[in-house]
């Protein structure tokens, strides 16, 4: 075989002697691209197989846990949520705005594939530092994509985050995540039954787009990689609009027995999966493609990633009315293959054919034996908390941090993203947590998207630990108890042993976090070879939580009028983030915590609550106090603390609440023997006063914020 | 004084959502004959240099720069004086 | 019984909170109504917002030349109050329905926020329940939101009062600051703000419960 073939395909010349063992012959050129899409890291999972099965995964709650196109939970007895992240980030960094709408357009498909309804998204972004002509070129590319792809497609963008550090100068994160709700009755798995079965291809047509895309992630991000592809993959976020619809309808109707969209590997994919999980085979015949171009080739089409595709199977005697529905939407309707009884899945043109090997050898791939072992050498550049603030610097520090992009106002994302469609928003985002209203019932689903990659470079078991601790209490600062996880997990080049004890490490901090707090992982998605060819990123597991529940009352993040105590529950230590050490988190006080205060929301013992996590208990008052112009007079004394390092302090398991002086005893009573309450003074009008230190107006302190990211940009 | 005339337009072999959705509406509208769509943008700039090459050296370093993105389009120039 | 039409194209994606608000604020029946229809048998007719055809070409093109459409035409010039919001207040201006164009923002961007209004008239069916002068909070999702007509056509919109909305502070570049007009007769409304997304405290605003008030006083009336 040539090698030069090989090398086009990413194929390792190990796994083609594997291949060539196993099938005990040499393949054909088309079997060869299947094995090379199939066996790549992205779609098979093969370095970080056996560390996710050891995931937290059960719990009454779960109807579909990972393996599915996304997961789902019960929301009440008769409807479901299915809820996914997934990373688009090397497509990103080459074409940041098709990279980024692509991706978003693949997480909905995840969704309405399974039934249901997309309903809101959240994105976690990372670049570089916006100081860098490169970064803004990304970051302006990625929103505008993310932008131009959500709203068209009509699924409101609600929250998420955006970090800068220089480890993500080449290699920038974007990871999308959305929530779809469904009907009981509508649900709707990957998995072909009956052999016989029609196989129906809808959406656009195929072309040469984005060609090994699954190949191309599965591998460090250099110069070669980023030439080495074909043409880029366009979103047509209309014509998904239409497949959603379309889809929806045809599952209502009850129409298909199994249904998959094509994502990485296209058609590869999907019609492996299928087959493969119902243990049959597939026949495709290629002359039924629908393709954008001519002389596109069976290998071509075989592994075109071309956007906004789906592939169902037909319950059988269904298909004329299949038919009938994707007319109405002005949608193509191809059946291109038929589900057997082989167990292989077989390719023709006409009489040729150009693929017949048994789909389980393409499901299996040799397994990545990387050990997990740590290189104490790969050193992480953290930069500094400052934790020691002297006091005549106290003002100076605190509004420069708020400047800084990393902790000021995100606004200028955030407005190009419609977060109000569907009338049930509860606030708008930037706030840390989101929330929706769910219409007819009196559930509401919180949403918190995030990740500590600079936590976990440092010490990735607690890292990974904290950042479900942090979800878990932004969940609950609405009042609304964790459900379950979806998890983006975006690491080096899994090859590097260093990587592999990152990842592993990651893992355990997770499950021993989920398990506590009882938010089972339902679904996920693995990057890997997120390097450039200078650094690597910081590992960065982003946790993508959600939480149900009813409310007796609209839950307030923010300072709702003057005159209230304010407190912070939980023990504020001399923790921050150095280069060789982090805060510690004590995952079984951070559970009971959580409980007493999600019970002081719904019996509305408190007026205001927000989780004290990234940026400590400044940053928790800024978004506290701006958004209705309500201040705070502090009068405590901070101890052995100066005011700016209590208020920097990053300290574990702690919430800012405020509530009437006569609910003090009450609070304090639940708290005692779990967590102190520090009472540190009363919301006022319009000011920020630290008593004898500082007095700033808010809108000073707004004005600062909102300069974050519009410095750069405008 | 040049005027540089800029058109910048999908690249055939990629997908332009825009066209294809124009073509299906032009059909609706009973224009059965319309066999493809590709939309693009027309750009005219006017240039004060010397002569017609360094006009059209200009115009395409202006596309290669910024006026095209290289990998979704492509782009022609055309210079005449004015 | 009444009945509300709420217009469907390929690409509209806020028909659900049109019907939901029809539904909920006035307990009518909303019919959705296809965009290959070509008759209207309801009291009223929404324009819900979204991007019918992908916004492709210009927002509203495409679809101001449907079949629908021409019904609309039709149903709007035998008086039928016919409301269209955002992507809907743009296919009334492409159709000849609405006088003036909307164009890209100034700020060339996408532009999702709450902003302030100013009702200044309450002479359509639409707008009766709110007072001349009051201030109401609407969310905006738009990126072609900048109103914008020829002199004359702004000379008659103020002598005939027919502009029904403006902004207090105008994000979009607008030109009067106008969010919201009426054709002359008045039985046509379009707006870029959303008044279905304002239905309730707890999604942070409910000064979009009276303009659906309003219509349903109307059609009790008039019906």
């Amino acid at each position: 075989m040539n090698s030069q073939l090989l090398k086009e395909l990413n194929l390792d010349p190990h796994d083609y002697q594997e291949i060539v063992r196993r099938l005990k012959k040499e393949p054909k050129i088309v079997e060869l691209g299947l094995f090379s899409a199939m066996w790549s890291e992205h779609c098979s999972y093969r370095s970080s197989k056996k560390y996710l099965s050891q995931l937290y995964t059960k719990g009454d709650q779960v109807i579909e846990g990972p393996g599915e196109n996304a997961g789902v939970v019960k929301l009440t007895d008769s409807q479901y949520l299915t809820f996914k992240v997934e990373s688009h980030n090397h497509p990103s960094a080459v074409e940041p705005f098709q990279g980024a709408a692509t991706g978003v357009g693949g997480i909905i498909r995840d969704i309405f594939t399974m039934g249901a309804r997309p309903i809101a998204g959240m994105d976690s972004l990372h670049f570089d530092y916006p100081n860098s002509a490169r970064s803004r070129f990304l970051l302006n590319g990625v929103v505008e994509g993310i932008s131009f792809y959500g709203n068209c497609v009509g699924v409101p963008t609600i929250g998420g985050e955006t970090h800068f550090a220089s480890c993500y100068d080449e290699n920038p994160l974007v990871n999308a995540m959305v929530v779809g709700i469904l009907d009981k009755a509508n649900l709707r798995r990957s998995i072909a039954k009956t052999p016989g079965a029609k196989v129906i291809y809808l959406g656009a047509k195929t072309g040469r787009d984005g060609l090994h895309g699954a190949s191309f992630a599965s591998g460090v991000l250099d110069e070669d990689r980023k030439q080495r592809k074909g043409s880029v993959q366009v979103g047509d976020p209309f014509l998904e609009k239409l497949l959603i619809e379309a889809t929806l309808e045809i599952i209502q109707e009850d129409l298909v027995e199994a249904i998959q969209d094509m994502g990485a590997a296209g058609i590869t994919s999907s019609s492996v999966e299928m087959a493969g999980k119902g243990e049959l085979g597939i026949r495709i015949d290629l002359d039924k493609v629908p393709r954008r171009e001519p002389g596109i080739t069976p290998i071509e089409i075989m592994l075109s990633e071309s956007q906004e595709r789906m592939l169902l199977i037909a319950k059988q005697g269904k298909e004329s009315q299949i038919k009938e529905i994707l007319g109405k939407w002005e949608l193509d309707y191809a059946e291109i293959g038929i589900i057997t009884e082989t167990g292989c899945i077989e390719i023709f043109t006409g009489e040729t054919c150009h693929c017949n090997v048994p789909i389980q050898l393409l499901l299996d791939p040799p397994e990545n034996t990387t050990k997990p072992i740590r290189n104490p050498r790969i050193k992480t550049l953290v930069s500094n908390v400052p934790n020691c603030v002297p006091v005549e610097q106290t003002e100076a520090v605190l509004l420069q941090q708020i400047k800084n992009p990393n902790f000021g106002s995100k606004h200028w994302i955030h407005d190009q993203y419609d977060s109000t469609l569907f009338a049930g928003t509860v606030e708008k985002p930037g706030l840390g947590p989101s929330c929706i209203h769910i219409h007819g019932t009196d559930q509401y689903v919180g949403m918190a998207l995030l990740s500590r990659g600079e936590l976990c470079s440092i010490d990735p078991y607690e890292g990974a630990k904290t950042v479900c601790a942090i979800a878990a209490r932004r969940i609950t600062s609405l009042g609304l108890t964790p459900t379950a996880i979806t998890n983006c997990l975006n690491f080096g080049d899994p090859t590097q042993e260093h990587t592999m004890w990152e990842f592993s490490e990651s893992i355990k901090g997770m499950n021993d976090a989920l398990s506590v707090l009882k938010a089972p992982v339902v679904s996920g998605n693995v990057s890997f070879y997120n390097e450039g060819e200078k650094q690597r990123i910081y590992p960065t597991p982003v946790i993508g939580m959600i939480g149900t529940g009813s409310l007796p009352n609209k839950p307030t993040l923010y300072f709702p009028q003057s005159g209230l105590i304010c407190a912070v529950v939980g023990k504020t230590k001399k923790e921050y983030i150095q280069t060789d050490s982090i805060p510690r988190i004590d995952i079984l006080l951070e559970k009971k915590t959580q409980d007493i205060i999600r019970q002081f929301i719904l019996e509305s013992t408190i007026s205001s609550c927000i989780s004290i996590d990234r940026g400590g208990l400044w940053y928790a008052l800024v978004k506290s106090m701006l958004p209705k112009h309500i201040g705070l007079h502090i009068y405590k004394i901070f101890q052995e603390f100066t005011p700016g390092s209590y208020l920097l302090s990053e300290s574990n398991s702690r919430y800012l609440i405020a509530f009437p002086s006569d609910h003090l005893d009450r609070i304090q009573n639940h708290l005692h023997g779990i967590a102190p309450l520090d009472i540190i003074g009363k919301t006022i009008e319009n000011r920020f006063i630290i008593e004898g230190v500082m007095d700033l107006a808010i809108s000073t302190i707004k004005e600062w914020h909102h300069q974050s990211l519009t410095q750069y940009f405008e | 004084m040049f005027k540089v005339t800029i058109n910048v337009d999908p690249k055939k072999d990629i997908l332009d959502p825009q066209g294809k959705t124009v073509q299906h509406a032009l059909l609706n509208l009973g224009f059965l004959h319309t066999e493809q769509v590709r939309i693009g943008k027309h750009i005219v700039i006017q240039l004060q240099v010397d002569s017609k090459e360094e006009a059209h050296a200009m115009g395409v370093k202006m596309c290669q720069d910024l006026l095209a993105n290289p990998l979704t389009e492509e782009y022609s120039v055309e210079v005449e004086p004015c | 019984m009444l009945k509300v039409g709420v217009v469907i194209f390929p690409g509209s994606n806020c028909d659900l909170d049109a019907i939901r608000a029809v539904e909920t604020v006035m307990n009518v029946k909303a019919v959705p109504l296809w965009h290959q229809d070509n008759t209207i048998d309801t009291d009223a007719v929404i324009l819900p917002g979204g991007f019918s055809y992908g916004d492709y070409l210009r927002p509203g093109a495409i679809a101001s030349h449907s079949p629908i459409m021409q019904a609309v035409k039709i149903y709007a010039s035998n008086g039928g109050p016919v409301i269209g919001i955002c992507n809907g207040f743009q296919i009334l201006t492409e159709s000849g329905l609405l006088p003036g164009t909307l164009l890209r923002n100034t700020t060339t961007r996408f532009i999702s926020r709450d902003v302030s209004l100013l009702v200044t008239s309450n002479q359509t069916p639409f707008t009766k329940g709110f007072a001349v002068g009051q201030k109401v909070t609407f969310p905006i999702a738009h990126k072609d939101g900048n109103y914008q007509a020829d002199p004359s056509t702004l000379q008659t919109l103020q002598e005939n009062n027919q502009i029904v909305f403006q902004y207090v502070e105008n994000p979009n570049g607008s030109l009067h600051d106008i969010a919201g007009i009426s054709n002359k007769e008045r039985n046509v409304v379009g707006l870029m703000p959303h008044p279905e997304r304002a239905l309730s405290d707890w999604t942070r605003t409910s000064d979009g419960v009276p303009l659906f008030q309003s219509l349903l006083s109307h059609l009790e009336a008039h019906v």
